[in-house]
């Protein structure tokens, strides 16, 4: 029946706009939902309503999980105001994110990127006693007053969650040792009781989420502690650590629910070898892989034997283990296990010595700040 | 048997009339809620839809109807078969009909096939087929145009 139907008239290859500009706004709304996000972003520049389109109800459901965005490590250095070189592990290409002023509340005059989860970034203003949760893809942004002053905290961890996120902090210095989690929820900062003895022998180092909880290793004796982010109690991880430890890191792929440690193997303080360890089943650290020797010495005269220096986080299926004081990351590529260095970022001025804080970052338009 | 099934008269702008089994015309939302209104028992005129795209939308209902049975692919295969085989200025009447009509499967595979096409279009020619008026001044068209560039590379 089409066929025939179809055979009376010229087939028409292109959309006659005396036709389809009749298109009632609600249909060609319906028609652009059905669009790839790479798409319809690069047609915001049609028109305003195009152009908020973007954020609008249907679009945002059909399009929350943003898997085909690029994802990053992100460089924060105190000398770029407002810049975060960007590097993109798979096609190992540098670019640009220039964070727009106009994110920020006026009054933020010294801004510090502390703290990043999937697309979103945690700066601390530190000027106005705030932070400053954002979106920068989405361009949003929320200010979150600290929960006390004056205010000193370690160990701030952002976690997204599939419906906002949480900021765990530790206060060690005042009032007296407590622990305070913001909830995006009721946008609202909860204290719980600390951790004796402290926590803190490392100055950048963020909790490692496994099992809703966040991780961390105490100093000297090594062991591992977990701050329950929905009941706030803390509680021990019993596993017995490797022997030799000159220092550890712990490091959590969320996705897969693995436990990483990386760590220093030696006496007094000097690392012969460094190692990466992952939590097995059977609640055992199994030894996955050991630096290469000459990465190995690179790594140790890199960092000069202050782990306090070094921190490591995961970024898509990769173990970066990085030194404040050193603008290269080591990185250690789970699936093909093999180590490699990530060269100095080509943006950043060659005497720059100190301040080279990494995140992993992953944009997505929907996540709420 | 076949004579038991109850029928739907469906008349068409352009005076055509379609006899369709219940099964098939309770595909379109609207067609099913008359009948539970018990709205349905004469002929039930459809004054925007013209003959042609009717018949086009029954085959459509009917293949699904049919089809019940077969495997998602095969539907998919078909439905692709389908919509290829409409012309594009067709497709706004099809779209507008399934739209009226409530044919929600139908519907989506024509807001499909028109994203398909349109996915290479740049922003003016988008303006110029759907006559749409460029409301923004050039400067904030250059800024929207250069925003979160660096998100979208593709990673293959």
């Amino acid at each position: 029946m089409i066929v025939n139907a179809l055979k009376s008239q010229t087939r028409s290859t292109k959309m006659d706009p005396k036709i389809w500009s009749k298109l009632p706004q609600e249909l060609l709304e319906h028609v652009l939902c059905f669009l790839p996000l790479k798409t319809l972003l690069n047609l915001r520049s049609t028109c305003k309503n195009f152009n908020s389109l973007v954020f609008s109800a249907p679009f945002v459901s059909k399009h929350s999980s943003a898997s085909h965005l690029s994802s990053f490590l992100l460089l924060s250095h105190p000398r770029f105001y407002c810049h975060f070189p960007l590097y993109d592990i798979t096609i190992g290409s540098w670019r640009n994110l220039t964070v727009p002023v106009s994110l920020f509340p006026s009054f933020a005059s010294q801004l510090n990127l502390i703290s990043s989860s999937n697309g979103l970034v945690c700066f601390s203003l530190s000027n106005s006693s705030s932070f400053l949760v954002c979106n920068v893809l989405a361009k949003s942004s929320r200010v979150i007053q600290h929960p006390f002053f004056p205010f000193s905290s370690e160990l701030l961890t952002l976690v997204s969650t599939p419906k906002g996120y949480k900021i765990f902090m530790l206060c060690s210095k005042f009032p007296s040792n407590y622990a305070f989690l913001y909830d995006s929820k009721d946008h609202s900062w909860r204290r719980y009781d600390g951790f004796q003895p402290l926590l803190i022998d490392t100055f950048h180092q963020e909790g490692a989420l496994y099992n809703g909880s966040l991780c961390f290793s105490t100093p000297e004796p090594f062991s591992i502690v977990c701050f329950n982010l929905e009941n706030g109690e803390w509680g021990n991880l019993n596993t017995e650590m490797p022997r030799e430890l000159t220092f550890v890191r712990l490091v959590s792929d969320a996705v897969k629910g693995k436990l990483y440690l990386v760590g220093g193997i030696g006496r007094n303080g000097i690392s012969r070898s460094v190692s990466l360890w992952e939590l097995g089943k059977g609640g055992n650290w199994e030894e996955l892989e050991r630096l290469p020797d000459l990465m190995c010495r690179k790594f140790v005269s890199v960092c000069y034997h202050k782990y306090e220096q070094v921190y490591c986080f995961w970024h898509q299926g990769t173990m970066c283990v990085c030194c404040h004081t050193w603008p290269e990351i080591l990185y250690y590529k789970l699936s093909r296990r093999s180590w490699h260095w990530l060269p100095k970022c080509p943006l950043m001025p060659d005497n720059w010595t100190c301040g080279f804080r990494w995140f992993s970052f992953a944009p997505q338009l929907y996540a709420l700040a | 048997m076949a004579s038991t099934l109850k029928k739907i008269i469906l008349k068409s702008c352009d005076g055509k009339i379609l006899e369709v089994e219940e099964a098939v015309a309770v595909q379109s939302q609207m067609i099913k809620n008359m009948i539970e209104d018990d709205c349905a028992n004469e002929e039930i005129p459809l004054p925007d839809i013209t003959g042609e795209i009717l018949s086009m939308i029954i085959e459509y209902c009917k293949m699904h109807v049919d089809g019940e049975n077969n495997s998602n692919n095969e539907l998919i295969a078909r439905d692709a078969d389908f919509i290829t085989r409409v012309d594009l200025n067709t497709l706004y009447y099809l779209i507008v009909a399934a739209n009226f009509l409530n044919v929600k499967s139908l519907l989506d595979l024509t807001c499909q096939r028109v994203a398909d096409i349109i996915k290479g279009k740049s922003p003016e020619e988008i303006r110029l087929t759907f006559n749409i008026k460029n409301d923004f001044t050039p400067e904030e068209e250059e800024e929207i145009r250069k925003k979160n560039a660096w998100a979208f590379d593709y990673k293959d």
